[in-house]
């Protein structure tokens, strides 16, 4: 539980930018596709 | 030797010949306590199924190494520390009765043992037990396992006390996951698989002023390195609020009203730290009158003369903006707050870079507390409008600062930068393109320092401002105007090009990457001029097998290039293909790059139409090879990857369906090319719909197709999708909490009812 101490979640890590990346690539090509299909909807999960 | 040969069904007496080592009678106490290292040795290594039908004998000689009767302390030391090393794979004993009563019995006897070292070892023994075996823990709670850990707990020894503290940290883990559990079992409307005995809520009145006392042992000269049972005792109490919730507040509350402004530094750290500790685990009705109250005191304590007690304040701060920050945010305590910020940014780095995680937090929730406006879907103004400009200013001067190697100080900052900016409103946009400015002309800056590195640190140091600047540099393009965009783009298109020529490492390489990413999101169609200087970096990202991470952000952009450069990004395309293929069949490449190498089949389909039909044998003949893909379902993670890679499989169908339809009214007739396939797409789709495992994301995109197939062939696919095991998925799906799930599994449904009513209306007629 070492890591847990007085943990500022603030590491702006590497990780957490290509997580978000990959998040982003992944919600941009989801977002392309429905608008094609007709589905304007914003999805926020 | 043992690790490397057993699992080959080698040396097959060793573990008989160990035993009777220890056993027999007239071995020696060397050779029982050397006997007993290599048990304990060989357990820690070697992958706890191989000695799993051996688990007897080697319980046999650890039990009988353990005994209070035995005569030496070393061989008893030894024998505890391989018992611990080996309650992996003991599980077979623990599910007997008897046999987990001998066990549970030597260990505590072992807990009382006069020598530290056998009792701390004994000790591990049983925090790990309790991690592994809760469900069996229950006859020896009370009895044994609450006293001898409370004792623990309170020992002037810091080890043996650790050891007592770990266990009520593991017992909250533990309940609280079996919390979860619990919820989702409820959900899914069965009973749990395993249930929480609720010891934390039960010992709370009995641990939490052991804690209070530990609390306050603060070590004065801090190592971050150091672990001690006052740090400990922070953890647990954070554990155990996250635990019991509310149920700790009667607990804490007295011991943090009477030492927040003690005389003694030591009571005023210890009583914040509680405080900060247990903000996680408490219901907003509790948490939110308990903040207020306490926020003037706390504002003072960012002032205090102690180091230590700073450092929490700002901490404590930080858990604020993370948790409940509306209370900061709110007048009459936002503009002393952030006054204390600033003054602390200046300060200790340990402390500044609290305060920079808690502008992370503030950034946010002020963001989220703005009214959208509807004309640009984003703010016009919020609160922190009016200290904007001076907190980035701020914030760029940390960045700055000579000492930022510390305490994370830097990273941290130019984290609270990226927040900052990436949750700015209208009115603050001049700052954002003002701090732009600020990081292009770092990065130039940074980037003719690269003749000067001389040592492994240096570069280090070089690497990783580096990536912090692409980093920053990303959040502030993702601010700027389209108007703006193209103005700057020379700049920074030229600067990542130098750092792809000057930087091979993977980490910066990433970074400029995804800048890139960000870029080609702002300039769309407008990146093309890019492309020809680009594409060699572009490529050898593709090619970086060993660092997959640079390889998968490689691809990544691919598919972000293609859907804003659509059919400009024709002359590309052929040996971008030949990349991704040769990714794909390549073993050394790593398999979480290959479900998003498919989902770009899509984006590229999608991209340049029909363009993309030299490309559809191959890429069809992969994806059906990809779809027959099995994994082992004992393994979580291969299961969760095997949702991934038909995810990704998927999203190439779609994007094969819906690139060779083409967006006209009617079906382009190269939709037709794929009609062979259509048994084999239909096949895959309820293999997906029939597997108990998938996952709400598969069900998205599975829906997603099922509704593409019947919007590009029309009736006839009513009688390859109109079938039980498919409807089922998509009337789960529907009630999904995942909002694309349930969009596209209505949307689905939609589709299939539009051709059935079709169909009817056709029959009538």
């Amino acid at each position: 539980h070492i890591h847990l101490y007085k943990a500022a979640g603030s590491k702006a890590t590497q990780t957490d930018r290509r997580k978000a990346l990959l998040k982003a690539v992944k919600d941009r090509h989801n977002a392309s596709i429905d608008e094609k299909r007709g589905i304007t909807e914003l999805f926020s999960d | 030797v043992a690790v490397t040969e057993l699992p080959h069904r080698q040396w097959q007496g060793l573990v008989s010949q160990l035993v009777t080592n220890v056993v027999q009678p007239n071995s020696t106490e060397m050779q029982k306590e050397a006997t007993l290292e290599a048990i304990g040795y060989i357990c820690q290594e070697i992958d706890s199924e191989v000695l799993i039908t051996q688990s007897n004998e080697i319980l046999t000689a650890i039990i009988h190494g353990m005994r209070s009767t035995e005569p030496s302390n070393h061989v008893r030391l030894a024998a505890t520390q391989a018992l611990l090393n080996s309650l992996e794979f003991t599980k077979a004993n623990f599910d007997k009765e008897s046999e987990r009563n001998f066990i549970m019995e030597v260990v505590c006897e072992a807990t009382q043992s006069a020598d530290a070292q056998i009792k701390v070892a004994a000790l591990q023994c049983l925090v790990k037990i309790l991690s592994l075996y809760y469900q069996y823990m229950e006859p020896y709670m009370a009895q044994a396992l609450f006293p001898i850990t409370l004792e623990a707990m309170k020992s002037e020894n810091d080890a043996i006390a650790l050891q007592g503290i770990e266990f009520w940290s593991n017992v909250s883990d533990e309940e609280v996951d079996l919390a979860i559990e619990d919820t989702e079992a409820a959900d899914a409307g069965r009973p749990p698989a395993r249930v929480s005995r609720h010891y934390a809520k039960g010992a709370l009145q009995y641990i939490i002023p052991v804690l209070l006392q530990k609390l306050t042992k603060q070590d004065e000269l801090d190592d971050d390195d150091d672990w001690n049972p006052s740090k400990a005792a922070g953890v647990c109490l954070m554990l155990l609020a996250t635990c019991c919730e509310d149920e700790i507040v009667p607990h804490v509350l007295p011991f943090i009203k009477e030492n927040i402004k003690s005389e003694n530094w030591r009571f005023r750290d210890a009583s914040l730290m509680v405080f900060g500790a247990i903000l996680g685990g408490l219901e907003s009705s509790t948490l939110k009158p308990l903040v207020e109250q306490a926020m003037p005191t706390l504002i003072e304590l960012m002032y205090d003369n102690s180091v230590i007690v700073r450092d929490t304040a700002a901490w404590t701060f930080g858990r604020i903006c993370e948790i409940i920050p509306e209370v900061a945010i709110n007048e009459p305590f936002l503009k002393p707050l952030l006054e204390s910020f600033i003054r602390a940014l200046k300060t200790e780095p340990r402390v500044a870079a609290n305060v920079c995680w808690s502008f992370t937090g503030l950034a946010e929730a002020a963001y989220e507390a703005a009214d959208i406006s509807e004309e640009t879907g984003q703010p016009d103004t919020y609160v922190l409008s009016q200290y904007f400009e001076f907190i980035i200013q701020n914030l760029l001067e940390t960045t700055d600062r000579a000492d930022g190697g510390q305490a994370n100080l830097r990273p941290a900052a130019y984290e609270a930068l990226m927040e900052m900016v990436k949750n700015s409103p209208k009115d603050c946009y001049i700052t954002v393109q003002r701090t732009t400015m600020v990081i292009l002309e770092r990065l130039q800056q940074v980037l003719q320092m690269e003749t000067q590195i001389a040592s492994y640190k240096d570069r280090s140091q070089f690497n990783d401002l580096q990536s912090l600047l692409c980093g920053t540099l990303q959040s502030v393009l993702r601010k700027v105007t389209p108007q703006d965009a193209p103005q700057i783009s020379d700049a920074i298109m030229t600067a990542m090009l130098t750092m792809f020529n000057s930087n091979k490492s993977g980490g910066v390489q990433e970074d400029a990457l995804m800048a890139v990413s960000t870029l080609v999101e702002v300039l769309s169609e407008g990146f093309m001029k890019y492309m020809e200087a680009f594409k060699p970096f572009l490529y050898i990202g593709l090619k970086n097998h060993q660092e997959y991470q640079v390889c998968g952000t490689a691809v990544g952009l691919t598919g972000d290039i293609f859907r804003a450069l659509k059919i400009k990004a024709l002359p590309y395309c052929d040996e971008i293909m030949q990349l991704l293929l040769e990714n794909l069949s390549d073993s050394s490449v790593h398999r979480s790059v290959k479900p998003q190498i498919l989902t770009v089949f899509g984006d590229i389909v999608l991209g340049i139409g029909s363009e993309f039909k030299k490309y559809l044998d191959v890429v069809l003949t992969t994806l059906a090879q990809a779809s027959q893909a099995q994994v082992d379902r004992n393994d979580y993670e291969m299961v969760e990857y095997l949702n991934e890679l038909r995810e990704g499989i998927l999203d190439a169908y779609t994007g094969i369906i819906q690139g060779l339809k083409g967006d006209g009214p009617t079906p382009h007739p190269d939709v037709r090319m794929l009609e062979s396939h259509i048994p084999h797409l239909v096949d895959f789709i309820m293999c997906i719909a029939r597997d108990t495992e998938r996952s709400e994301g598969t069900i998205a995109v599975a829906a997603g197709l099922v509704g593409d197939l019947c919007a590009a062939f029309g009736e006839p696919m009513l009688n390859y999708l109109d079938l039980d095991p498919i409807n089922e998925m998509l009337v789960h799906g529907k009630k999904s909490r995942v909002s694309r799930t349930k969009t596209l599994a209505t949307w689905a449904t939609k589709e299939l009812r539009k051709l059935k009513n079709n169909v009817t209306a056709a029959a009538a007629s």
